[in-house]
């Protein structure tokens, strides 16, 4: 057995010890080591916490649900902003406003208001949820940095939502510009606003 | 708190036994590290828990007398001499089953303790991926897959001394990785 006396040496005989490694006699001469060192009592303890620890890692991985490569992570990060960029303007509504989840989407335009609407779609979702996930999967600190594509996609629904929301309110907003940057009944399901017609909506034909 | 290396006796209760607070102490500050020193010997987490208990219960009764040494390396021998004395009552007359340490069940703890854990696995993981890949190979070969060292030296087609050194070398820089991460 090698030289105890070196720290190294110490903590290696003490794995192999915990590892069930040594020979009877090694055994025998690091237990009798173990009744007079406290330094080997302690690297005992220290070889088992971290082969318990590198033990636990194999179940981490296991678990991990994504590539935690930085290169897969660009790659899903990279096809999952365009896919999220398709279906931006359906998914966002549904991830901020999930009450507005099964209401029924109609719009109407009348000569004095803007188009107000709600909606319900469960395809949308379906995709909203897919989307909410991939977002925190994508900007996600732990598994990869923020795509920048990404991050900028996010900032621009941003502001494009809040650009909206103004403090003139979403009813002098003119409608082709509602048309123009979102639907209307995006803008007041982000805004959480109560649709004062629903109930006529639902009963107005299209 | 006092402290706990020992000028003189400890500080007895009126019924010459250790004083509760400074038990307390004693297991609040050492009473993991002892957990796994014992599983270490004993490679049996259910062993190593009554001989946990049985040392406290020492330190009680007899700590008042511990004198020179430091208390935590007193705790630890008296640990120590109940874990052998069970390891020697179990392999009377019984072939002795060598297990690996680290197989044996985690205990559930608190969720500050589950906290603390997985984020020391964190580091761990990421430690093990910064390693040269014939050193990863082997600690994942021996731990993870619990092969032995010579087996593994024969699947891999290199000497056994290689395949030890290979492993030393990655739980040297592993050790060396979290002890850096837990001073920054």
């Amino acid at each position: 057995m090698a030289d105890t006396n070196n720290t190294g040496d110490l903590n290696w005989d003490a794995f192999r010890y915990v590892a069930s490694e040594m020979t009877t006699d090694e055994t025998a001469a690091f237990e009798q080591l173990l009744a007079e060192s406290q330094q080997a009592r302690e690297a005992v303890a220290t070889a088992l916490q971290l082969a318990q620890t590198v033990a636990l890692t194999a179940g981490a991985e296991a678990a991990e649900p994504l590539a935690t490569t930085k290169r897969d992570a660009r790659w899903l990060s990279a096809a999952g902003w365009m896919t999220a960029g398709a279906a931006l303007c359906l998914a966002v509504v549904f991830a901020v406003n999930p009450e507005r989840w099964g209401a029924t989407a109609k719009r109407t335009e009348t000569p004095t208001a803007p188009a107000k609407v709600t909606v319900e779609d469960e395809s949308a979702t379906r995709l909203a949820v897919l989307w909410a996930v991939s977002r925190d999967q994508l900007t996600d600190g732990e598994t990869s940095a923020p795509d920048e594509n990404v991050s900028e996609l996010f900032a621009a629904l941003d502001g494009l939502v809040h650009q909206q929301l103004d403090d003139t309110g979403v009813e002098d907003t003119p409608p082709e510009m509602i048309e123009s940057l979102a639907p209307s009944w995006l803008v007041m399901a982000v805004s959480g606003t109560k649709d004062e017609n629903e109930t006529d909506t639902e009963r107005q034909e299209p | 708190m006092a402290s706990l290396s020992l000028e003189s006796p400890l500080p007895a209760a009126d019924d010459g036994l250790l004083d509760p607070r400074l038990v307390a102490e004693l297991y609040t500050q050492h009473a993991t590290e002892l957990q796994w020193f014992l599983r270490g010997v004993l490679r049996d987490a259910d062993a190593a828990n009554d001989v946990l208990q049985n040392a406290f219960a020492k330190v009680v009764e007899r700590g008042h007398t511990a004198r020179k040494e430091s208390l935590k390396g007193w705790l630890f021998r008296v640990a120590y001499n109940e874990a052998m004395v069970l390891k020697r009552r179990q392999a009377t007359g019984e072939k002795v089953i060598r297990r690996i340490a680290w197989t044996q069940p985690q205990e559930e703890g608190s969720p500050d303790e589950h906290v603390v854990r997985w984020e020391s696995v964190t580091r761990v993981r990421e430690a093990l991926a910064d390693l040269p890949a014939e050193q990863q190979k082997i600690v994942r070969l021996r731990i993870y897959d619990q092969k032995t060292f010579a087996v593994i030296a024969k699947e891999l087609g290199i000497p056994l001394g290689t395949a030890l050194s290979r492993m030393r070398a990655g739980l040297a820089k592993l050790r060396q990785r979290l002890a850096d991460d837990e001073e920054t």
